[in-house]
Protein backbone atom coordinates (compact mmCIF):
# COMPACT_ATOMS: atom_id res chain seq x y z
CA UNK A 1 0.00 0.00 0.00
CA UNK A 2 1.43 3.40 -1.42
CA UNK A 3 2.39 5.98 1.91
CA UNK A 4 -0.80 7.08 3.43
CA UNK A 5 -1.86 9.69 6.28
CA UNK A 6 -4.57 9.74 8.60
CA UNK A 7 -7.71 12.33 8.24
CA UNK A 8 -7.54 15.02 10.30
CA UNK A 9 -8.25 14.91 14.28
CA UNK A 10 -7.12 11.59 14.82
CA UNK A 11 -6.23 11.20 18.30
CA UNK A 12 -3.90 7.70 17.67
CA UNK A 13 -4.31 4.82 15.48
CA UNK A 14 -5.61 2.53 18.01
CA UNK A 15 -8.53 5.40 18.85
CA UNK A 16 -9.55 6.04 15.58
CA UNK A 17 -9.86 1.62 14.81
CA UNK A 18 -11.74 1.91 17.75
CA UNK A 19 -14.42 4.36 16.90
CA UNK A 20 -14.41 4.45 12.89
CA UNK A 21 -17.54 3.18 11.94
CA UNK A 22 -17.21 2.95 8.46
CA UNK A 23 -20.35 4.83 7.90
CA UNK A 24 -18.51 6.88 5.06
CA UNK A 25 -19.75 10.29 6.26
CA UNK A 26 -16.19 12.33 6.28
CA UNK A 27 -15.90 10.56 2.76
CA UNK A 28 -18.77 11.52 1.10
CA UNK A 29 -18.54 15.43 2.64
CA UNK A 30 -14.93 15.54 1.62
CA UNK A 31 -14.94 18.35 -1.62
CA UNK A 32 -11.29 17.23 -2.83
CA UNK A 33 -11.97 13.43 -2.52
CA UNK A 34 -8.84 12.89 -0.73
CA UNK A 35 -10.31 10.43 1.67
CA UNK A 36 -10.69 6.98 0.62
CA UNK A 37 -11.97 4.17 2.62
CA UNK A 38 -9.87 1.26 1.15
CA UNK A 39 -11.35 -2.31 0.46
CA UNK A 40 -9.44 -3.69 3.53
CA UNK A 41 -12.42 -4.71 5.68
CA UNK A 42 -11.25 -8.16 6.71
CA UNK A 43 -8.10 -6.78 8.59
CA UNK A 44 -7.99 -5.40 11.59
CA UNK A 45 -8.56 -1.29 10.96
CA UNK A 46 -9.70 -1.81 7.43
CA UNK A 47 -12.40 0.29 5.95
CA UNK A 48 -11.11 3.50 8.22
CA UNK A 49 -10.49 6.69 6.43
CA UNK A 50 -6.74 7.25 4.47
CA UNK A 51 -5.42 9.61 2.21
CA UNK A 52 -3.15 9.42 0.37
CA UNK A 53 -1.33 11.94 -0.08
CA UNK A 54 0.33 11.79 -3.43
CA UNK A 55 -2.72 11.09 -5.27
CA UNK A 56 -4.57 13.92 -3.24
CA UNK A 57 -3.68 15.38 -0.39
CA UNK A 58 -6.13 17.00 2.23
CA UNK A 59 -6.91 20.81 1.89
CA UNK A 60 -7.64 21.27 5.42
CA UNK A 61 -11.19 22.11 4.92
CA UNK A 62 -12.37 20.36 8.01
CA UNK A 63 -15.34 19.36 6.91
CA UNK A 64 -14.98 16.07 7.65
CA UNK A 65 -14.05 15.96 11.00
CA UNK A 66 -17.06 18.25 11.97
CA UNK A 67 -20.00 15.10 10.82
CA UNK A 68 -18.03 12.32 12.24
CA UNK A 69 -20.76 10.70 14.53
CA UNK A 70 -18.49 8.90 16.79
CA UNK A 71 -15.45 11.92 16.89
CA UNK A 72 -12.98 9.58 15.69
CA UNK A 73 -12.09 12.64 13.92
CA UNK A 74 -12.34 15.15 16.58
CA UNK A 75 -13.22 18.98 15.69
CA UNK A 76 -10.37 20.52 16.20
CA UNK A 77 -9.28 23.73 13.93
CA UNK A 78 -7.03 23.01 11.05
CA UNK A 79 -3.88 24.27 12.67
CA UNK A 80 -4.48 21.27 15.56
CA UNK A 81 -5.31 19.07 12.61
CA UNK A 82 -2.05 16.67 14.11
CA UNK A 83 -1.80 14.43 10.72
CA UNK A 84 1.80 13.96 10.63
CA UNK A 85 4.47 16.16 10.13
CA UNK A 86 6.40 17.18 6.71
CA UNK A 87 10.56 17.46 6.01
CA UNK A 88 12.09 18.46 2.80
CA UNK A 89 15.13 16.68 1.47
CA UNK A 90 17.10 20.26 1.39
CA UNK A 91 20.23 18.56 -0.41
CA UNK A 92 17.65 18.01 -2.93
CA UNK A 93 15.19 20.79 -3.36
CA UNK A 94 16.32 23.24 -5.82
CA UNK A 95 15.87 26.72 -4.03
CA UNK A 96 18.52 24.96 -1.88
CA UNK A 97 20.87 24.62 -4.75
CA UNK A 98 22.93 27.55 -5.01
CA UNK A 99 24.05 27.33 -8.72
CA UNK A 100 20.31 26.19 -9.80
CA UNK A 101 19.18 29.47 -10.22
CA UNK A 102 15.62 28.55 -9.42
CA UNK A 103 13.18 30.44 -6.98
CA UNK A 104 10.17 27.64 -6.62
CA UNK A 105 8.65 27.82 -3.32
CA UNK A 106 5.52 26.04 -4.80
CA UNK A 107 5.41 23.87 -1.32
CA UNK A 108 5.53 27.37 0.28
CA UNK A 109 2.38 29.14 -2.20
CA UNK A 110 0.28 25.77 -2.10
CA UNK A 111 0.52 25.17 1.55
CA UNK A 112 -2.99 25.73 3.64
CA UNK A 113 -0.97 27.27 6.52
CA UNK A 114 1.41 29.80 4.41
CA UNK A 115 3.70 31.62 6.85
CA UNK A 116 2.89 29.44 9.61
CA UNK A 117 3.48 26.15 8.71
CA UNK A 118 6.44 27.01 5.69
CA UNK A 119 8.23 30.33 5.81
CA UNK A 120 10.90 31.05 3.68
CA UNK A 121 14.04 31.56 5.82
CA UNK A 122 16.35 34.66 4.77
CA UNK A 123 13.31 35.56 2.61
CA UNK A 124 13.53 32.93 -0.03
CA UNK A 125 14.55 29.35 1.44
CA UNK A 126 11.28 27.21 2.55
CA UNK A 127 11.36 25.50 5.69
CA UNK A 128 9.14 23.64 7.66
CA UNK A 129 8.30 24.86 11.30
CA UNK A 130 6.89 23.11 14.87
CA UNK A 131 3.19 24.40 13.11
CA UNK A 132 3.04 21.81 10.23
CA UNK A 133 -0.10 19.49 10.79
CA UNK A 134 1.24 17.31 8.29
CA UNK A 135 -1.40 17.67 5.32
CA UNK A 136 0.71 16.24 2.73
CA UNK A 137 -0.13 19.33 -0.12
CA UNK A 138 3.55 20.22 -0.21
CA UNK A 139 4.46 16.71 -0.76
CA UNK A 140 1.46 16.88 -3.64
CA UNK A 141 2.50 19.83 -5.30
CA UNK A 142 7.01 19.60 -5.07
CA UNK A 143 8.18 19.15 -8.51
CA UNK A 144 11.18 17.47 -7.59
CA UNK A 145 9.55 15.16 -4.76
CA UNK A 146 11.66 15.70 -1.88
CA UNK A 147 8.93 17.30 0.44
CA UNK A 148 8.18 14.15 2.29
CA UNK A 149 5.73 13.89 5.25
CA UNK A 150 5.54 11.36 8.16
CA UNK A 151 2.40 10.45 9.34
CA UNK A 152 1.47 11.00 12.94
CA UNK A 153 1.62 7.54 13.82
CA UNK A 154 5.49 6.83 12.70
CA UNK A 155 6.39 10.25 14.68
CA UNK A 156 8.60 9.80 18.18
CA UNK A 157 6.04 9.88 20.70
CA UNK A 158 3.11 8.61 19.39
CA UNK A 159 0.59 6.80 20.93
CA UNK A 160 -0.26 4.79 18.16
CA UNK B 1 -61.78 -1.29 -0.93
CA UNK B 2 -61.28 -0.70 2.59
CA UNK B 3 -57.82 0.09 3.78
CA UNK B 4 -57.88 -2.54 6.55
CA UNK B 5 -58.25 -5.27 3.89
CA UNK B 6 -55.51 -3.71 1.81
CA UNK B 7 -52.38 -6.53 1.99
CA UNK B 8 -49.25 -5.74 3.37
CA UNK B 9 -47.14 -7.38 1.76
CA UNK B 10 -47.07 -5.14 -1.41
CA UNK B 11 -46.34 -2.07 0.69
CA UNK B 12 -43.55 -3.75 2.36
CA UNK B 13 -41.62 -4.67 -0.18
CA UNK B 14 -42.31 -0.86 -1.75
CA UNK B 15 -40.22 -0.17 1.54
CA UNK B 16 -38.00 -2.75 1.48
CA UNK B 17 -37.24 -2.09 -2.79
CA UNK B 18 -37.40 1.80 -2.42
CA UNK B 19 -35.08 1.92 0.86
CA UNK B 20 -32.54 -0.86 -0.87
CA UNK B 21 -32.29 1.61 -4.04
CA UNK B 22 -32.14 4.93 -1.47
CA UNK B 23 -29.03 3.16 -0.01
CA UNK B 24 -27.42 2.51 -3.60
CA UNK B 25 -28.36 6.38 -4.70
CA UNK B 26 -27.15 8.36 -1.71
CA UNK B 27 -23.37 7.71 -2.49
CA UNK B 28 -24.12 8.91 -5.45
CA UNK B 29 -25.85 11.84 -4.48
CA UNK B 30 -23.30 12.48 -2.14
CA UNK B 31 -20.37 13.00 -4.66
CA UNK B 32 -22.63 15.27 -6.32
CA UNK B 33 -22.48 17.18 -3.38
CA UNK B 34 -25.82 16.62 -1.62
CA UNK B 35 -25.19 15.30 1.27
CA UNK B 36 -28.62 15.97 3.40
CA UNK B 37 -28.77 12.23 3.13
CA UNK B 38 -25.48 10.48 4.63
CA UNK B 39 -24.52 7.80 5.57
CA UNK B 40 -24.80 3.28 5.66
CA UNK B 41 -26.57 1.37 7.91
CA UNK B 42 -23.93 1.50 10.43
CA UNK B 43 -24.83 5.46 11.06
CA UNK B 44 -27.46 7.39 8.77
CA UNK B 45 -28.75 10.86 8.68
CA UNK B 46 -31.66 12.51 7.27
CA UNK B 47 -31.48 15.95 7.43
CA UNK B 48 -29.50 16.39 10.47
CA UNK B 49 -31.87 13.62 11.74
CA UNK B 50 -29.69 10.82 13.28
CA UNK B 51 -29.97 6.60 13.34
CA UNK B 52 -27.52 4.68 13.74
CA UNK B 53 -27.04 0.69 14.26
CA UNK B 54 -27.08 0.11 17.81
CA UNK B 55 -24.70 -2.55 18.32
CA UNK B 56 -22.02 -0.87 16.54
CA UNK B 57 -22.63 2.78 18.70
CA UNK B 58 -22.53 -0.29 21.96
CA UNK B 59 -18.78 -1.52 20.53
CA UNK B 60 -17.58 1.58 19.87
CA UNK B 61 -19.22 3.00 23.80
CA UNK B 62 -16.86 -0.51 24.75
CA UNK B 63 -14.02 -0.26 22.65
CA UNK B 64 -13.20 3.33 23.12
CA UNK B 65 -15.32 4.16 26.32
CA UNK B 66 -17.07 6.61 24.35
CA UNK B 67 -20.63 7.58 23.14
CA UNK B 68 -20.88 10.90 21.35
CA UNK B 69 -24.54 12.39 21.60
CA UNK B 70 -25.38 11.82 17.92
CA UNK B 71 -24.36 8.22 17.97
CA UNK B 72 -26.24 7.54 21.52
CA UNK B 73 -29.52 9.76 20.24
CA UNK B 74 -29.65 7.60 16.77
CA UNK B 75 -29.17 4.30 18.21
CA UNK B 76 -31.81 5.22 20.57
CA UNK B 77 -34.16 6.34 17.98
CA UNK B 78 -33.51 2.84 16.35
CA UNK B 79 -34.44 0.75 19.59
CA UNK B 80 -37.49 3.10 20.80
CA UNK B 81 -38.71 1.94 16.67
CA UNK B 82 -38.12 -1.57 17.80
CA UNK B 83 -39.39 -1.32 21.45
CA UNK B 84 -42.97 0.34 20.08
CA UNK B 85 -43.30 -1.49 16.64
CA UNK B 86 -41.83 -4.57 17.51
CA UNK B 87 -38.29 -6.01 15.06
CA UNK B 88 -40.04 -3.75 11.91
CA UNK B 89 -35.95 -2.95 10.88
CA UNK B 90 -35.48 -6.96 9.59
CA UNK B 91 -39.03 -7.36 7.90
CA UNK B 92 -39.79 -3.47 5.85
CA UNK B 93 -35.91 -2.19 5.88
CA UNK B 94 -32.61 -4.60 6.37
CA UNK B 95 -31.75 -5.17 2.56
CA UNK B 96 -30.67 -8.05 3.55
CA UNK B 97 -33.68 -9.59 4.66
CA UNK B 98 -35.07 -8.51 0.89
CA UNK B 99 -32.79 -10.82 -0.60
CA UNK B 100 -32.93 -13.73 2.27
CA UNK B 101 -36.78 -13.97 1.42
CA UNK B 102 -36.38 -13.34 -2.61
CA UNK B 103 -33.81 -16.58 -2.08
CA UNK B 104 -36.10 -18.06 0.61
CA UNK B 105 -39.46 -17.68 -2.49
CA UNK B 106 -36.72 -19.31 -4.84
CA UNK B 107 -36.58 -21.94 -2.43
CA UNK B 108 -40.57 -22.17 -2.16
CA UNK B 109 -41.22 -22.22 -5.53
CA UNK B 110 -38.34 -25.11 -5.63
CA UNK B 111 -40.18 -27.42 -3.05
CA UNK B 112 -38.10 -26.51 -0.47
CA UNK B 113 -38.26 -24.32 2.76
CA UNK B 114 -41.45 -23.77 4.53
CA UNK B 115 -43.69 -24.26 2.20
CA UNK B 116 -43.23 -28.10 2.72
CA UNK B 117 -42.23 -27.15 6.16
CA UNK B 118 -44.76 -25.44 7.48
CA UNK B 119 -47.13 -28.46 8.84
CA UNK B 120 -43.78 -30.63 9.64
CA UNK B 121 -43.59 -30.69 13.53
CA UNK B 122 -39.54 -31.97 13.40
CA UNK B 123 -38.82 -28.50 11.64
CA UNK B 124 -35.96 -27.39 14.42
CA UNK B 125 -37.75 -24.55 15.88
CA UNK B 126 -35.53 -21.22 15.78
CA UNK B 127 -32.76 -20.69 18.48
CA UNK B 128 -31.80 -17.30 19.64
CA UNK B 129 -28.74 -18.97 21.29
CA UNK B 130 -26.16 -18.90 18.47
CA UNK B 131 -26.71 -15.33 17.16
CA UNK B 132 -26.73 -14.55 21.34
CA UNK B 133 -23.88 -16.45 21.63
CA UNK B 134 -22.05 -14.18 18.89
CA UNK B 135 -22.92 -10.82 20.29
CA UNK B 136 -21.94 -11.98 24.18
CA UNK B 137 -18.51 -13.46 22.44
CA UNK B 138 -18.10 -10.44 20.58
CA UNK B 139 -18.68 -7.54 22.80
CA UNK B 140 -16.08 -8.95 25.47
CA UNK B 141 -13.66 -9.29 22.69
CA UNK B 142 -14.33 -5.56 21.61
CA UNK B 143 -13.81 -4.84 25.56
CA UNK B 144 -10.61 -7.03 26.06
CA UNK B 145 -8.99 -8.20 22.89
CA UNK B 146 -9.40 -5.99 19.68
CA UNK B 147 -10.97 -2.66 20.21
CA UNK B 148 -12.24 -2.35 17.19
CA UNK B 149 -16.45 -2.88 16.30
CA UNK B 150 -15.66 -6.86 15.02
CA UNK B 151 -19.72 -7.60 15.14
CA UNK B 152 -19.94 -5.05 12.21
CA UNK B 153 -17.82 -7.29 9.80
CA UNK B 154 -21.08 -9.60 10.33
CA UNK B 155 -23.34 -6.86 9.50
CA UNK B 156 -25.47 -7.59 6.21
CA UNK B 157 -27.10 -4.35 5.34
CA UNK B 158 -23.54 -2.69 6.58
CA UNK B 159 -22.09 -4.72 3.95
CA UNK B 160 -24.68 -4.05 1.46
CA UNK B 161 -24.51 -0.28 1.91
CA UNK B 162 -20.69 -0.61 1.92
CA UNK B 163 -20.52 -1.73 -1.46
CA UNK B 164 -22.73 0.63 -2.95
CA UNK B 165 -20.27 3.82 -1.64
CA UNK B 166 -17.45 1.90 -3.11
CA UNK B 167 -19.48 1.69 -6.34
CA UNK B 168 -20.38 5.35 -6.01
CA UNK B 169 -17.11 7.01 -4.62
CA UNK B 170 -14.51 4.79 -6.42
CA UNK B 171 -16.08 2.65 -9.15
CA UNK B 172 -15.15 -0.21 -7.67
CA UNK B 173 -17.06 -3.15 -6.16
CA UNK B 174 -16.01 -4.92 -2.93
CA UNK B 175 -15.11 -8.43 -4.24
CA UNK B 176 -15.29 -10.02 -0.71
CA UNK B 177 -18.25 -8.73 -0.03
CA UNK B 178 -20.63 -9.54 -2.45
CA UNK B 179 -18.73 -13.03 -2.26
CA UNK B 180 -19.98 -13.04 1.29
CA UNK B 181 -23.34 -11.64 0.67
CA UNK B 182 -23.91 -14.43 -2.63
CA UNK B 183 -22.56 -17.43 -0.81
CA UNK B 184 -25.01 -16.82 2.42
CA UNK B 185 -27.81 -16.55 -0.14
CA UNK B 186 -26.73 -19.65 -1.94
CA UNK B 187 -26.77 -21.67 1.32
CA UNK B 188 -30.09 -20.54 2.32
CA UNK B 189 -32.06 -20.67 -0.85
CA UNK B 190 -30.64 -24.51 -0.54
CA UNK B 191 -31.71 -25.30 2.82
CA UNK B 192 -35.09 -23.73 2.30
CA UNK B 193 -34.54 -21.73 5.38
CA UNK B 194 -33.45 -18.22 6.17
CA UNK B 195 -30.21 -19.17 8.20
CA UNK B 196 -28.79 -15.99 8.68
CA UNK B 197 -32.03 -13.82 9.81
CA UNK B 198 -32.82 -16.73 12.25
CA UNK B 199 -29.89 -17.72 13.51
CA UNK B 200 -26.89 -15.77 13.07
CA UNK B 201 -27.42 -12.04 12.37
CA UNK B 202 -25.81 -10.16 15.83
CA UNK B 203 -27.46 -6.65 14.11
CA UNK B 204 -31.00 -8.15 15.17
CA UNK B 205 -30.13 -9.21 18.91
CA UNK B 206 -30.67 -5.88 20.68
CA UNK B 207 -33.14 -4.55 18.41
CA UNK B 208 -35.50 -8.08 19.13
CA UNK B 209 -34.56 -7.57 22.74
CA UNK B 210 -35.80 -3.79 22.97
CA UNK B 211 -38.98 -5.44 21.40
CA UNK B 212 -39.39 -7.94 23.66
CA UNK B 213 -39.35 -5.12 26.64
CA UNK B 214 -43.00 -3.70 26.41
CA UNK B 215 -45.42 -5.67 26.47
CA UNK B 216 -47.61 -3.39 24.27
CA UNK B 217 -45.77 -2.93 21.58
CA UNK B 218 -47.33 -3.64 17.72
CA UNK B 219 -47.48 -7.42 17.50
CA UNK B 220 -49.58 -10.04 15.25
CA UNK B 221 -52.44 -11.25 17.62
CA UNK B 222 -54.62 -14.09 17.67
CA UNK B 223 -58.09 -14.65 17.65
CA UNK B 224 -58.51 -18.37 18.17
CA UNK B 225 -62.29 -17.71 17.89
CA UNK B 226 -61.95 -16.90 14.32
CA UNK B 227 -59.56 -19.17 13.34
CA UNK B 228 -61.21 -21.49 10.36
CA UNK B 229 -58.17 -23.61 10.04
CA UNK B 230 -58.49 -27.39 11.18
CA UNK B 231 -55.64 -30.17 11.29
CA UNK B 232 -52.54 -30.08 9.08
CA UNK B 233 -53.87 -26.50 7.38
CA UNK B 234 -52.17 -23.49 8.54
CA UNK B 235 -51.74 -21.34 5.62
CA UNK B 236 -50.24 -18.41 8.35
CA UNK B 237 -47.39 -20.79 9.00
CA UNK B 238 -46.89 -21.76 5.50
CA UNK B 239 -46.70 -18.12 4.45
CA UNK B 240 -43.99 -17.26 6.81
CA UNK B 241 -40.78 -17.12 5.42
CA UNK B 242 -39.47 -17.90 8.68
CA UNK B 243 -41.06 -20.81 9.67
CA UNK B 244 -42.85 -19.37 12.48
CA UNK B 245 -46.34 -20.44 13.64
CA UNK B 246 -47.99 -17.29 14.28
CA UNK B 247 -50.87 -18.60 16.16
CA UNK B 248 -48.23 -19.00 19.17
CA UNK B 249 -46.32 -15.89 18.28
CA UNK B 250 -47.84 -13.90 21.70
CA UNK B 251 -45.43 -17.27 23.21
CA UNK B 252 -41.78 -18.93 21.78
CA UNK B 253 -42.06 -16.95 18.84
CA UNK B 254 -41.96 -13.76 20.26
CA UNK B 255 -38.19 -13.14 19.88
CA UNK B 256 -38.37 -14.41 16.13
CA UNK B 257 -41.63 -12.70 14.41
CA UNK B 258 -40.41 -9.30 12.75
CA UNK B 259 -44.29 -8.24 12.02
CA UNK B 260 -43.98 -8.66 8.45
CA UNK B 261 -47.51 -9.09 7.93
CA UNK B 262 -47.37 -12.18 5.29
CA UNK B 263 -49.15 -13.87 8.26
CA UNK B 264 -52.15 -11.61 8.64
CA UNK B 265 -52.15 -11.88 4.56
CA UNK B 266 -52.44 -15.50 4.09
CA UNK B 267 -55.47 -15.53 7.24
CA UNK B 268 -57.12 -12.15 5.79
CA UNK B 269 -58.34 -15.03 3.07
CA UNK B 270 -58.96 -17.67 5.61
CA UNK B 271 -61.51 -16.12 8.61
CA UNK B 272 -59.00 -13.03 9.48
CA UNK B 273 -58.11 -14.25 13.13
CA UNK B 274 -54.77 -12.76 12.83
CA UNK B 275 -53.85 -8.66 13.16
CA UNK B 276 -51.75 -6.01 14.04
CA UNK B 277 -52.43 -4.85 17.41
CA UNK B 278 -51.30 -2.77 20.02
CA UNK B 279 -51.65 -4.01 23.32
CA UNK B 280 -50.31 -7.26 25.54
CA UNK B 281 -50.66 -11.09 23.74
CA UNK B 282 -53.55 -12.43 24.40
CA UNK B 283 -53.77 -16.48 25.57
CA UNK B 284 -53.85 -18.77 22.52
CA UNK B 285 -57.02 -19.76 22.57
CA UNK B 286 -57.10 -22.08 19.36
CA UNK B 287 -60.35 -24.07 17.95
CA UNK B 288 -57.88 -26.39 15.85
CA UNK B 289 -55.05 -26.90 18.67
Amino acid sequence: MPPFLRPPGVRSEKDLQSRCISCGRCVAVCNYACLELTPDYFFFGGGTPKIFQRKSPCFLCMKCVAVCPTEALRPVPMTEAGMGLARIDKAKCVDYQRNAGVMCWTCYERCPLKGKAIILKNGYLPEITEHCVGCGVCEYVCPVTVVQVTPARHLPGSCA
Amino acid sequence: MKLRSLPFRPFRRAAQVGIALLFAVIPFLNRQGMTFLAGNFFYFEAAGAPLADPLSTLQVALGAFSLTPSAGLGAGLVLLLALLMGPVFCAWICPYGLFSELAHGIASACGRGAKKTAADASVPFPSFAPKAFLVCAGLPAVLFFAPVPLLNYLSMPGWYALVMQHIAFYGEILPGALAFISVLLAVESLSGRRLWCLYLCPQSVLISLAAAVLPGRLRVRFNGKSCICRGPENPCRGRCSLGLDPRAVQRKSRLYCVNCGDCIDACREKGGALNFAFGKAERLRSKSS
